[in-house]
This record gives structure tokens, sequence and C-alpha cells, in this order.
């Protein structure tokens, strides 16, 4: 059974339907992107996830339990952080912490075992006695994320967490992330810096204008990008631009799977494609890039890199949302 | 993240102690007085008054040496009330209220409900906290306002009865604060409600302490009056019930919408009738059985349950299905529809007991009817004027004003023109302005004149005018709860929709 069952999920705010028929797993351990452009829904789903809000129809079930019908069972299982952070200003973070553990009714020893634990984990420990006005985006998002761990849950909701932020606090988050992922949380995170996700998620779902277009496990959505297309692209790089490379875009012009090249001095961009009607094989690709190196290296053109461009989460986000709900 | 892997920094023994101390208290509580010590507010506050009760005290030592007052012991502990007063009655109430209201505008709050504490507990420690600083307050002031005790001149009941009134007009404030806080959504709403909590407060602090004043010079014979015990009884029990149905309200919007949010305020508008009723019922009967009390009781309970319904009115309607299957009572359970029906139904039980209280009265006028009438028509104009702005609404199909906040401030408009109107058109055409026909819909001069003194000549109201306002009350009444009912029904289709849409259009590009 997975830790999270998102099952028919739909919200409508008047005549406006904001979530419409969301259907998705999260298993533990499993940090799971959510993908969609600006209100697409993203927050609407999570807020329901996370007990702030009713669906008008659909259920959330969290490790067995009903959102809708047992709040008061599923709420101690998820750390919800919004994408505003939602800290108090005027407190230092030990006493943030200490507040919120608290008010998850961690008492005594434990409580300071606890937030001790969450301080170190989150690398707060050195700014304990700082107050939170005082801190980075960086730092502040740190706090937000320790404030969510404190109660063990086994869900993770991070609505938008590296907006924002520097190169720095994005690669410490991906860090902290990818450790709470080894710790068998589920993480559910929303953004829509692509490439972060793609380094951080096992798991992504791509929803748009309410509906959710694909989900699944990040390599399958990107084969099924890949292997489902009739077209692709290889990247080249010569030894030298000029006579070199007007001879290799010549001669690549010249077969018959190349639709487009563009050069840009030494390197070239080649557009290939099938002919209409033919059904792509899992490895047309492979098959015609040898064909096209084979005979570059024939005609002595100095090829130095030769690959194909691999679809990442952008393309698949591309390909995947591009004129499916308009 | 492994538990314990960083020991807790060692603590004092006076921390130690404090931790212990704290542990039982809501959490609410220790991060608001961390919180407020680091304000500048209350240290300025805190400041300020003692420097001007300390003055003060030079001032009483010197007038005390120099025997120029009379009664100094009246006029100093005034001063030293005044001082307290102004934190009590406005910087405690406003600085609960701004509280409260940054947790919502910095949206901690929704962080604060999921902890599990639930807004009653959260709302119970807002208030813990700020009562604790108004203790703290109370207690620096305390010493003068004995020290007051010993420059003779004031009595030792008066002292206490003016401190002890003091501190429940403070609660009072403080639940008006708080509930104010939840009122708005939007940001102009929301300084909407900040510029009329801060005239009120002022108001209200001007009240206080004028009173205050009026109870430290005057106390002796203000007190010794019959009528005193009443009126504080009634002031006390109009402060309690009202705070405690600001209270439940306050919760019931903050609540989140997977809790059954109109069970707390229901109980709490229940509650105050009940009480207010059981009040005068055994005034009624153990002290004054007079006509005149009925129908007091009727303007007063009926005003307060008008006052109510209006904000009822905005009730939110049930958006899932386990709205609907809340447990209790069908009126106790969440829906415009149901708190409509609510009000109406106490409206209607207030005036049904009223009206069979007035013929038990010892001293019934020769000619009744006139109370009987107002009875009557004060109940069926609140009916209408709570039922006419949601025929209206609903009607007009503007969504603004089928809103929570355009439905009030629609019953609040048609009420002012309605009271207001009519006179005006009475003077423009020549006529009186309480002319009877022209203020029959008039919920103010129409009830004066209702309810006109018997001894006058003839009563201006006749019963065939009071049948059209009972008729014309309960037509729409009835239609108001259609419409509720009805737009309720229509809730509960496009939910029904919703759940068949999907199964009839599977989802594309789904796994």
């Amino acid at each position: 059974m997975s830790l999270l069952e998102v099952k028919n999920l739909t919200r409508d705010f008047g005549s406006f339907r904001a979530v419409d028929n969301v259907s998705f797993n999260v298993d533990p351990g499993v940090i799971m992107g959510f993908i969609g452009p600006n209100g697409a829904g993203k927050s609407t789903t999570m807020r329901i996830i996370a007990t702030l809000d009713t669906p008008t129809w659909g259920e959330v079930f969290l490790d067995g339990h009903s959102v809708v019908n047992e709040p008061d069972r599923a709420r101690p299982l998820i750390g919800y952080m919004p994408d505003r952070y939602g800290t108090y200003e005027d407190m230092t973070v030990f006493e943030f912490l200490d507040f919120f553990a608290r008010a998850y009714g961690l008492k005594g020893a434990e409580r300071r075992a606890r937030v001790e634990s969450v301080m170190e984990f989150t690398r707060l420990t050195e700014l304990r006695d700082k107050l939170t006005s005082a801190l980075s985006k960086g730092m502040k998002q740190r706090v937000a994320l320790g404030r969510t761990l404190l109660h063990d849950p086994k869900l993770l909701i991070l609505d938008e967490p590296a907006d924002g932020l520097d190169p720095r606090a994005r690669i410490e988050l991906r860090e902290l992330l990818k450790a709470l992922g080894e710790q068998g949380k589920a993480v559910l995170i929303s953004s829509h810096i692509l490439t972060e996700l793609s380094e951080m998620c096992d798991a992504c779902a791509i929803i748009e204008q309410g509906r959710l277009l694909a989900t699944g496990p990040v390599e399958e959505i990107l084969a099924s990008s890949r292997g489902g297309s009739a077209e692709s692209e290889l990247e080249l790089r010569l030894l030298s631009a000029g006579e070199a490379a007007e001879r290799a875009e010549r001669l690549l012009l010249e077969q018959p799977h190349v639709k487009e090249v563009v050069a840009a001095g030494a390197r070239l961009r080649v557009r290939i494609a099938l002919p209409s009607g033919t059904t792509p094989t899992p490895s047309w690709v492979d098959e015609v890039s040898a064909e096209l190196l084979k005979a570059l290296v024939a005609q002595s053109v100095p090829v130095c890199s030769f690959q194909v461009h691999e679809a990442d989460l952008e393309d698949a986000f591309m390909k995947v949302t591009r004129g499916r709900v308009a | 993240m492994s538990e314990g892997t960083a020991a807790a920094r060692p603590a004092s023994k006076w921390n130690r102690r404090v931790e212990a101390l704290t542990e039982r208290l809501n959490p609410i509580i220790v991060k608001e007085i961390r919180q407020g010590l680091r304000t500048r507010v209350f240290w300025v506050c805190f400041g300020l008054m003692l420097l001007a009760c300390f003055v003060i005290s030079l001032v009483a030592y010197a007038a005390a040496m120099e025997r120029s007052l009379s009664s100094p012991g009246q006029v100093f502990f005034f001063g030293y009330f005044f001082c307290l007063g102004l934190v009590h009655f406005f910087i405690i109430p406003y600085s609960a209220y701004r509280s409260l209201a940054r947790e919502r505008e910095e949206e901690t709050w929704v962080l604060l409900s999921l902890t599990g504490l639930g807004a009653k507990r959260i709302i119970r420690g807002k208030f813990g906290s700020f009562f604790a600083q108004a203790l703290l307050y109370g207690c620096s002031a305390g010493p003068f306002m004995l020290f007051s005790y010993y420059l003779n001149g004031i009595d030792l009941p008066t002292i206490l009865t003016v401190i002890a009134l003091g501190a429940a007009f403070m609660v009072f404030l403080t639940c008006v604060s708080v509930c104010a806080a939840t009122l708005a959504e939007s940001r102009l709403w929301r300084g909407l409600v900040h510029f009329l909590l801060l005239a009120l407060l002022l108001a209200a602090t001007a009240l206080g302490l004028s009173v205050a004043g009026g109870l430290t010079f005057d106390g002796r014979r203000v007190m010794n009056d019959d009528g005193f015990v009443p009126a504080i009884a009634a002031a006390l029990w109009g402060m309690i019930s009202f705070g405690n149905l600001m209270y439940q309200a306050a919760a019931a919007r903050l609540s989140l919408p997977t809790e059954d949010y109109a069970k707390g305020p229901r109980l709490a508008l229940l509650f105050q009738i009940a009480g207010s009723m059981a009040l005068l019922l055994w005034i009624f009967f153990e002290q004054h059985r007079s006509y005149q009390l009925v129908m007091t009781g009727q303007g007063v309970l009926v005003a307060a349950l008008f006052l109510v319904g209006v904000f009822m009115l905005g009730g939110a309607e049930p958006v899932h299905e386990v709205h609907f299957r809340a447990k209790g009572l069908s009126l106790l359970r969440p829906g415009a529809v149901r708190s409509f029906r609510f009000v109406i139904a106490l409206i209607a039980l207030t005036t049904a007991v009223w009206t069979a209280l007035y013929g038990a009265a010892d001293d019934l006028p020769a000619n009744p009817e006139p109370g009987l009438f107002f009875i009557l028509a004060t109940g069926a104009y609140a009916a209408l004027f709570l039922s006419f702005p949601v025929v209206v609404a609903r009607l007009s199909g503007f969504v603004a004003l089928n809103t929570a906040v355009g439905l009030r401030v629609l019953t609040v408009v048609v009420f002012v023109l309605a009271a207001s109107v009519p006179p005006l058109i009475g003077l423009l055409v020549g006529i009186r302005p309480d002319d009877p026909v022209l203020n029959l819909f008039n919920p103010l001069v129409g009830s004066v004149n209702f309810g006109a003194v018997p001894w006058s000549d003839e009563s201006p109201m006749s019963v065939q005018m009071l049948g059209v306002l009972v008729i014309a009350a309960l037509l729409l009444t009835v239609a108001a709860d259609r419409m509720l009912a009805w737009r309720e029904a229509e809730g509960r289709r496009e939910r029904e929709a919703a759940r068949l849409g999907p199964a009839q259009s599977p989802a594309p590009g789904e796994g």
C-alpha cells in the first residue's frame, strides 16, 4: 500500500475547477516532484493533502487514513511547508523550533533532544540564538524545514521550497531532501525549477490547468518522452570551425533522416526524424546516429564529440503539456 | 537525523524550574510571553505607566503634606486607574488584535492549525498571554492604588468595584478585538476592520474611564442606589455572554474546513439567550411583574438576535459531505440555511415567551394592545430585516451580494434605509415624520409606534397594520428559507456532477 493515495481529487471554486480528477500515489522513501505552471492546481492539491482544504470530490488517504474524514489522524503524519515560510521574526531559531515542538505535544527531555536533533540535521545549531529576522532566505527556509520535521512526519509536503534561493542554498536543500528520502520519508515537492527536481526526484507528477497529465518514476516519464517520439536531436563538436563545419553540414543534410542542421562555430545541432507514417522503434535514434557517425568518419570529418541530446524533465514537461489542455 | 545525537545545553537550576512550569502551560502562552517581552510596546507602556504612577504619587505626597485637597484619595485613585485603564482598555486589546491579525496575514496561523492545537486552544492561549500581561500591569499599579486608600476620601468597596469592573471590561474588549481579527479576509476589509476597531477601542476607553470616574467620585451614592446591582449584573452578563459568543465565533472562523465550525457559536448564542431570559424571568417573577420589563426584555433580546443574525446570515456553506454528516441537532450543523433557521427560531421563541409573559404582568394598563403589538412587531421586524436581504441578494444574482460580507453589508444598508427614508419622505411631503402608515416597515419608528404609550388617546397602529407586517415577515422568511435551501441543494448537485464527471471522461495521459 502506498503511503499517500490521491484518488479522483476535484476542487471547484464556484464555477472554476482548480483541480480536476487528479490521482497519484507516493510510496515511502520516494521524493515526488509536483510540476506545473502557475495556477495549475499544485498548491490547492497540496493544501487538500495537508488537511487545510477539502475537496469538492475525491479522496486522499495517508497511511490508510482519509485526510477529509480523519484529519486528526492524518495531521501528525504530515509535515507541511507552504510557499511562505512563516517564521516569527521576533523569536530566535531555538525558541521558534521549541515552540512548535511544544505545540506538537513534545515534552521535557524528549522535546529538547528533538529540537537539538533537528537543528543539527538542518545545520542550524550555530544559529540557535539568532533572531529569525536576521536570517537569510536560505537559512529561514532551513528553519521552516526543521519545523516540519519536529514531529517526525512520514510525508513532507513542500510547496515551492527552492523559490528565490541562491545556488548554494538550493544545493543544501537538495542534500537535505535526499537524506530525508534515505530515511524513508516520502516527499511531495513542487517547483518551477525542473532541472533541480530532475536531480533530486525519484518520481514526478505533471499537472496543467488542474488536470494530471503524467505521473510515475522520472525514468519512465523520460523514456516515454524519448521513445514515443519520431524526432530527436544530436549534438556534434568538430575539431575546428570553418571548412570542416561546412563540409559536415553539407554531408549531414544529404542523409535521409536529417531534417535540419544548425551550425554555431565548431558545434552542430542536428535534428533527425523518421519519415511520416513510420512507427518509431526504441532503438531508431541509436541506429540513425551510428549511420551518421559512420558517414562523417568515412569523409574524414574531424569529429571530437557526438552525442544524442538526452531528454530531461524540461523536455518531458514541454512535450507532455504542449497543447494537451487548451 | 538521529534522536538525541546532540546533547541538549546544560540548563541552570532557575531555567529548569521555569522549564518545568512552562511544560504545563498552553504553548501559545509561552510563545506570546517570549515575544511580548521582546517588544518595544510592552517596555515603553510598562515604563511610562510606572513613571506616571510614580509622578502621581509624588504629587499626592506633596498634596497630602499641604492638605490642599479635601478628598485626595478619590483624585489620586482615579489618576492611577487612568494610567492603568489606558493600557487595559486600549493597549492590551489592540495588541491581542494585532497578534492574531499578524498570524493570519503572515500565514503562520496555518502552521499552528496543523500542529493539532485547535482553534479554540490557540485563541485561549492568546487570551491567556494577554491576560498575563494585563495582570503584570495591574500588579504594578496595584500598590499605588492601595496607597490612594490611605490618602482618605475613597473606601475599599469602591476601589475593588472599580478594579473588578475594569478587569471585566478589559476581558470583554480583548474578546471583541480577537474576534475582529478574524472578521476580514481581504486586505481592503482588514484595513477597514482595523480602522473601526481603533475607533471602537478609543470610544470604549473613554467610556470605561468615564464610568470609572463616575464610580470613583460618586461611588457611595451610586452603589447605594436600588438599580446599581441589577445594572452591574446586566452589564457583567452582557460582557460574559457576548464575550463567549465572540470567542466561539472567532474559533469557528479560524477552524479548518474539515472541522465542524457551526456548533460552538450557535450553542453560545443559545446560552446567551437562555441565560438572559432566565435572568429576566427571575426578575419578573421574584422582583417586579411589570409589563414594561417584558417589553424591555423583548426589545433587548430581539435587538441582540438581530445583531448576531446579521453576522450569521453569511454562514459558510458546507463544502464537503463531511459537513452534512456532522453529528447533533440539525439546527446546529453547518450551512447558511440552518444558521438562518436557528436565528429565526430563537426570535420566534423569544417573542412567544414574552407574549405569554405579557399577560401575566400585574400592572397591565387599561389598554394592553400597544404592549402586545410591540412584542409581536419587534419579532416580525427582526425576521423581516434578516430575510429581505437574503431574498434581494438571491434574486439580484450578483455574486458579490451573495457572499458573507456582501450579505452583511446589504442587511445593514437595508436596515438603515428603512429606518431613515420614511421619516425623510414624511418631512418632504409635509406629513408627520412618524406617520404610522409611512413607517409601517420602519423597524425603529414602527416599533415605537406599535408600542406607543397606552395612556395616549388612541394607539396609532391598528391590528390590521400589525397583520400586514406579520404576514410580510412570514412570507419573506419562508422565501429566504427556500432560497437558502435551494442554494445548498444546488451546491450538492454541483458536487454530485463533479463526482460523476471524472467517471464519464477519464483523465488524459495518466500513468
